[in-house]
């Protein structure tokens, strides 16, 4: 009799919890519309794996369909690599070219990353948990996955949800920081916009020296250089254009799909509800504000050295960061605000293509550096 | 390098956290300056061969008019 019963029987308080928090990330993903292609898988995988006997994993010793996808897709890191093929066939690095100074603000804002992976360790996370966690700082939800895949896989869920969480707060979470760290006229700061043409030489070069580069200074990066890159030249290459819309379109939308099923379907009441997963979800937006922190004083610093002509509009700094392009926007939108017809959108859009190369650059130092000193 | 390595692993998480943001800041920074030099190089060199192909065909003009 108790058999029939098992459904209603094995529930728990935890899996009760796991379908409120299911639940509210697809609210979330309908009703606020935040990252909803991933927000939505992800809350109905978490719901699927918390279902009583978990049948959607495993059952009687056999993979279930959600297991099968988490060892093809997520254990050998296939899943977040194929969406930076995607992610790279997306990225127009012109505004980058016409405004290359811009690159260190996509340097200065991975500052996020490494003072959240210092706050971790504070904690009592170990060095490998903490550069995972510290990566959510990106905001570059495939290098949160494919970092944490590698060094703490059992924070897997608590990190992806968190990255893509924050990402999706973006507007949320930049302007107050903005406003803290910055005065009103620092805000009003015109610039100067620089249109050239960029010849397509210079955009098909370039993703391939970007790969010789980072496979000589950090090797172990190749994978998540590489297949970014590797996007982006079929994207520049001219002569791809179908690979690159199937890239931008049809892979990006069915790998999205399957990554953020197979991510809920990680997220198992016992081992995501824990002290852990809040201390995570609460060090992501540390790494948002850290992050937005970094590029806006770094560009007051550089401030310090220009002629008062040339100054940098202090808000381009908070743009470093990888969330693209919504970063650029609310920047803009600020500075629409602070005075009309303020424009300042390209810069923002060059710091803000910077801030993607800047987050898997990072991503690779601390692949390279850690495994170096963890015990 | 071998040195301070071995000497950083006896080291707390804390302080070696600290190390990774030192190494992983100026690394981040160092790769991107390159990249940086990489564009700058390419603008440079770009535009004074856009100069030269525009004075050769404002010198060939005449040749196709006549």
């Amino acid at each position: 009799m108790q058999d029939i019963f098992i459904g209603f029987t094995s529930i728990t308080w935890k899996m009760l919890v796991m379908y409120g928090i299911g639940g509210l990330l697809i609210w979330l993903a309908i009703r606020k519309e935040y990252e909803p292609m991933l927000l939505l898988p992800i809350g109905f995988g978490a719901l699927l794996v918390n279902l009583p006997l978990a049948i959607a994993w495993e059952h009687d010793g056999a993979p279930g369909f959600l297991k099968v996808l988490y060892d093809a897709g997520i254990a050998n890191e296939l899943f977040p690599l194929l969406i930076f093929i995607a992610v790279g066939a997306m990225i127009d690095f012109g505004p980058l070219f016409r405004n290359p100074v811009m690159i260190f603000f996509g340097a200065a804002a991975q500052f996020g990353i490494f003072a959240t992976m210092i706050v971790a360790t504070l904690l009592g996370f170990d060095l490998k948990a903490a550069a995972s966690i510290g990566i959510i700082g990106a905001a570059d939800g495939p290098t949160a996955i494919y970092v944490a895949t590698k060094f703490a896989r059992q924070y897997l869920g608590p990190i992806s949800v968190a990255a893509y969480s924050y990402m999706s707060l973006v507007p949320l979470i930049q302007p107050p920081v903005i406003r803290a760290l910055t005065t009103r006229q620092e805000r009003c700061i015109h610039m100067v916009l620089h249109e050239k043409p960029v010849p397509q030489w210079l955009r098909i070069l370039f993703p391939i020296a970007v790969t010789m580069t980072a496979g000589v200074v950090a090797p172990i990066s190749v994978p998540l250089v590489g297949s970014l890159m590797f996007g982006n030249l079929i994207r520049e290459s001219g002569v791809l254009e179908r690979l690159s819309q199937t890239a931008q379109n049809e892979l990006a939308y069915l790998v999205t799909l399957l990554l953020g099923i197979t991510i809920g379907g990680s997220m198992k009441a016992d081992q995501f509800l824990n002290v852990q997963t809040l201390l995570i979800l609460g060090m992501g937006l540390a790494a948002f504000v850290f992050d937005t922190a970094g590029g806006v004083l770094f560009a007051k610093l550089v401030n310090l050295f220009l002629p008062a002509d040339r100054k940098i509009n202090p808000m381009i700094g908070a743009c470093g960061i990888s969330a693209f392009p919504m970063s650029a926007r609310v920047i803009q939108k600020m500075a629409n605000e602070e005075e009309r017809g303020n424009i300042i959108l390209m810069q923002a859009i060059g710091a803000n293509v910077a801030g993607q190369l800047g987050s898997i650059i990072a991503g690779g130092m601390v692949l390279a550096l850690v495994p170096l000193l963890a015990r | 390098m071998d040195a301070l390595l071995a000497i950083l692993r006896t080291e707390s998480t804390a302080v070696q956290a600290l190390a990774v943001t030192m190494g992983g800041l100026l690394g981040v920074f160092l790769t991107l300056g390159f990249f940086y030099l990489l564009i700058w190089a390419a603008d440079r060199w770009g535009s004074r061969t856009s100069d030269r192909s525009t004075a050769e065909n404002s010198g060939q003009a005449p040749l196709h008019t006549q």
